[in-house]
């Protein structure tokens, strides 16, 4: 769960406004704290494909856009400073770390919601009838299955065995607090930026609310000082 | 996909704004209303309420669009600063029309932008009124119908069922459409004003969507808050508490955060500020932009009168350039109907004109000039009529040549030649009975045929006539022909002429030819040989010396050859 921030957007604004230096070494304040964060779940990354084929840059279809590159699913991971838009609850994100890659996210994700991969919905056959110059009339037959969260691979051990071949190591980065009920989130675990946060165990987040903070206090002792002039601030 | 994969370090809430806004007023609503309704005695459903209070910022927030966009079509016609009397003209419209303003806004801009005058625009506005009145259709419709009809689009303006029809629209000038259309439409914005639908809109003008929920039993209790009865004194009490709403919502919402109003009052205070004492405090050198003042003109009324002058004529000459299109364009439709009309008679001398038939008919005149069966009053009477369509041919060569020319003179002069010849032929419509008479004529000069069934009919008869009888041999040839009365009478000996008994079986044959030969068989001992001999040659050289080729042969016996 995200560190709720009152105000953190005004302030970005003011301080881009009327002390873009202060903006600037905020920028770089945050950067230093969340660079060995992204470092460490770059490093998650593996160097070869997970699976032989989906370095084959000859894909077709869906996964031509998710052929494996170590390098894209590296540079893919970083992190952001700029407020987003809101999500369906109406929360900006000021402050992220993003594992942006196509190919990158999935390694990131796969097996999550089902380590032992997408359950089979139940087969049906379908049957196709051939003709062929040696043996003539004839029919072909094969099960499938439909549904989004259901395998459709002929093979049903396909999900098992992508999910086994991935390796590394799928870690919780949530934090359930004292007390909380009902369903902790599903989305807050990974392979990579979520590993690197979940061993970093709230520090950077602590350190990026301390900076938040601290250019907050820099900014308004900069106001401050101005006031001193006998100018008055704050509410009518 | 890949978007979803973050972690989110620190947030904002940001969003729901427009909702929280209208939890913060419904809260504050529920209060006063529930304080109200202690005060009458009522208690209303905080659901209600707080319907009541996000239907309003929604209101607000479409009405404020209205509103801009009105805006924004006066300033781009130049006259920006008229905008407060059209607010005040669409508040004052909006209260004597019972219509609410967020429907006026639209339907106004519309005619503005159309018409590109100011007093034309509130002049058609005010008509639509009556005319939505009259018709029942909303104003939005009927504005929008008188726009498209202002530029010559009257397709729309057949819904009023003024009376006028489809051509009559499209020949008529927007002026004189709409009279007729206020004609039908008169007296029922009054009638309107009269009616409780009226009230019942006031009510609705004023309480909006709240009136869907409250229900009438609100309403009549801000009535009587308003120490009044009617409609008007409850919109005033709706209005008031909406106000007294605004004021605290917005107080209240001045005391959350400190930052944004901190950044609010910075963005308000003068930019050299930070670039002189602040940055130097600070130590660092701010760079500040200074704006521009926006050179705002105010218009002076001699310029304002102007503008709305220049703007007028602008509209004026518009129209009169409309109304220039219209009149080309009705001139154009008449033109062509008179060259439809023209087509049409010289499709009906075409249908008269028939070259191949006149031809015939020259032919058959003279045939029977050859035969001599006719009189002289129908060849007279033929001849004429052949040179009259001989004319007609020469006023049809001449219209279209006038059609072809387009001027329109000299069809209708073309048109009158060939019509006028139409009628001395006796072609057009009611001459029909001289064609009649004239085919009349001709059918009794047609040539007869020589022979044909119907003369040997006649001819049979007559040689009926002539037999007496109905048989077509007399009995009195087939009884001769049975006597053998026509067999020649064979010459006997000592000049005596000789019969024959068997005559009556030459008959059928008729005579016999000279080459037959007859064998002559005596029977008995006539006389002696040769006497006979010289008998028969004594006849035979008779017979040749009188061109007969009878001769004989000696045979066994004495054969005649």
């Amino acid at each position: 769960m995200p560190a709720s921030v009152k105000g953190g957007i005004e302030l970005r604004k003011a301080l881009r406004n009327f002390t873009p230096e202060l903006a600037k070494e905020t920028q770089k304040e945050l950067g230093a704290i969340l660079k060995p964060i992204t470092a460490k779940a770059r490093g998650f990354i593996p160097s070869t494909a997970p699976l032989s084929g989906w370095a084959d840059s000859n894909q077709k279809g869906a996964w031509s856009k998710r052929v494996w590159s170590a390098a894209d699913a590296k540079r893919g991971i970083g992190y952001k400073t700029t407020p987003s838009k809101p999500n369906r609850s109406g929360f900006t994100s000021l402050v992220r770390i993003q594992n942006a890659s196509a190919a990158g996210a999935i390694y990131e994700t796969a097996g999550r919601k089902n380590p032992q991969g997408r359950p089979q919905a139940k087969m049906r056959e379908v049957v196709i009838p051939t003709m062929r110059k040696d043996t003539g009339a004839g029919e072909e037959r094969y099960m499938t299955s439909t549904g989004k969260g259901y395998g459709k691979s002929n093979n049903p051990y396909a999900g098992q065995q992508f999910i086994d071949a991935m390796g590394g190591q799928i870690v919780n980065a949530y934090v359930r607090k004292e007390g909380a009920v009902g369903r902790s989130s599903q989305k807050m675990k990974g392979r990579a930026i979520f590993r690197a946060f979940a061993e970093d165990q709230g520090r950077t987040t602590a350190a990026v609310i301390k900076a938040i903070e601290n250019s907050k206090s820099n900014f308004e002792k900069v106001v401050a000082k101005g006031s001193g002039s006998g100018l008055s601030v704050g509410g009518r | 996909m890949a978007a979803d994969v973050k972690i989110d370090i620190a947030a904002e809430f940001t969003g729901k704004k427009a909702f929280k806004q209208a939890e913060t007023a419904t809260q504050k609503l529920t209060g006063n209303v529930k304080k109200l309704a202690g005060a009458v005695g009522l208690a209303y459903g905080t659901r209600a309420v707080v319907a009541y209070g996000k239907a309003a910022v929604k209101a607000f927030a479409e009405d404020e669009k209205a509103a801009l966009r009105l805006n924004r079509a006066v300033e781009n016609l130049g006259i920006g600063f008229a905008n407060p009397e059209i607010a005040d003209y669409i508040a004052n419209l909006e209260k004597s029309a019972a219509i609410a303003d967020d429907v006026l806004r639209p339907a106004f801009q519309s005619l503005l932008t159309t018409t590109g005058s100011l007093t034309q625009s509130q002049k058609l506005l005010n008509d639509a009124l009556t005319i939505s009145r009259a018709s029942g259709i909303d104003i939005g419709t009927v504005t929008n119908d008188l726009a498209r009809g202002y530029v010559g689009v009257t397709k729309g303006l057949t819904k009023y069922n003024s009376g006028l029809s489809k051509a009559e629209l499209a020949s008529m000038s927007f002026n004189e459409i709409l009279g007729v259309l206020l004609k039908r439409s008169a007296g029922s914005a009054e009638d309107y004003l009269g009616s409780t639908a009226y009230s019942m809109d006031v009510l609705g003008i004023a309480t909006g969507n709240a009136s869907e929920i409250i229900g009438g039993g609100l309403v009549d209790a801000f009535a009587a808050i308003g120490g009044g009865t009617e409609a008007s004194d409850a919109a005033y009490v709706i209005e008031s508490i909406a106000t007294a709403l605004a004021k605290v919502t917005g107080a209240a919402g001045r005391t959350v955060g400190v930052i944004p109003t901190l950044i609010k009052n910075l963005k308000n205070l003068p930019s050299q500020i930070f670039g002189g004492f602040a940055g130097k405090q600070i130590g660092v050198n701010l760079p500040t932009t200074v704006k521009k003042e926006e050179n705002k003109l105010t218009l002076t009324q001699v310029q304002q009168q102007q503008a709305l002058a220049k703007l007028e004529a602008a509209a004026l000459k518009r129209n009169q350039e409309l109304l220039k299109a219209k009149n080309k364009q009705l001139l154009a439709d008449k033109t062509r109907v008179l060259i439809a009309k023209a087509e049409l008679a010289l499709g009906k001398g075409t249908d008269v004109f028939d070259m191949e038939k006149i031809q015939l008919q020259a032919a058959e005149i003279s045939q029977a000039e050859q035969l001599g069966k006719v009189t002289n009053q129908a060849q007279l009477l033929q001849i004429t009529n052949d040179l009259a369509r001989i004319k007609l041919k020469q006023d049809i060569i001449t219209l279209e040549d006038a059609i072809a020319s387009k001027d329109e003179a000299a069809i209708k002069s073309a048109t009158a030649k060939l019509n006028a010849d139409l009628g001395i032929v006796g072609a057009l419509t009611g001459q029909n009975l001289k064609l009649t008479e004239i085919k009349s004529v001709l059918d009794t000069i047609a040539p007869k045929d020589l022979i044909n069934q119907s003369n040997l009919d006649l001819a049979i008869a007559k040689l009926r006539l002539i037999a007496g009888s109905s048989s077509s041999v007399p009995s009195s040839t087939n009884t001769a022909l049975a006597a053998g009365s026509f067999v020649p009478i064979v010459s006997g000996t000592g000049g005596v002429m000789g019969g024959s008994s068997n005559a009556g079986a030459y008959a059928p044959s008729g005579f016999p030819a000279a080459s037959t030969v007859v064998n002559v068989t005596v029977q008995g001992t006539v006389t002696a040989e040769n006497d006979l001999a010289q008998f028969i040659n004594d006849a035979l050289a008779s017979s040749n010396q009188a061109g007969s080729t009878v001769g004989y042969t000696r045979q066994a016996g004495l054969t005649a050859v």
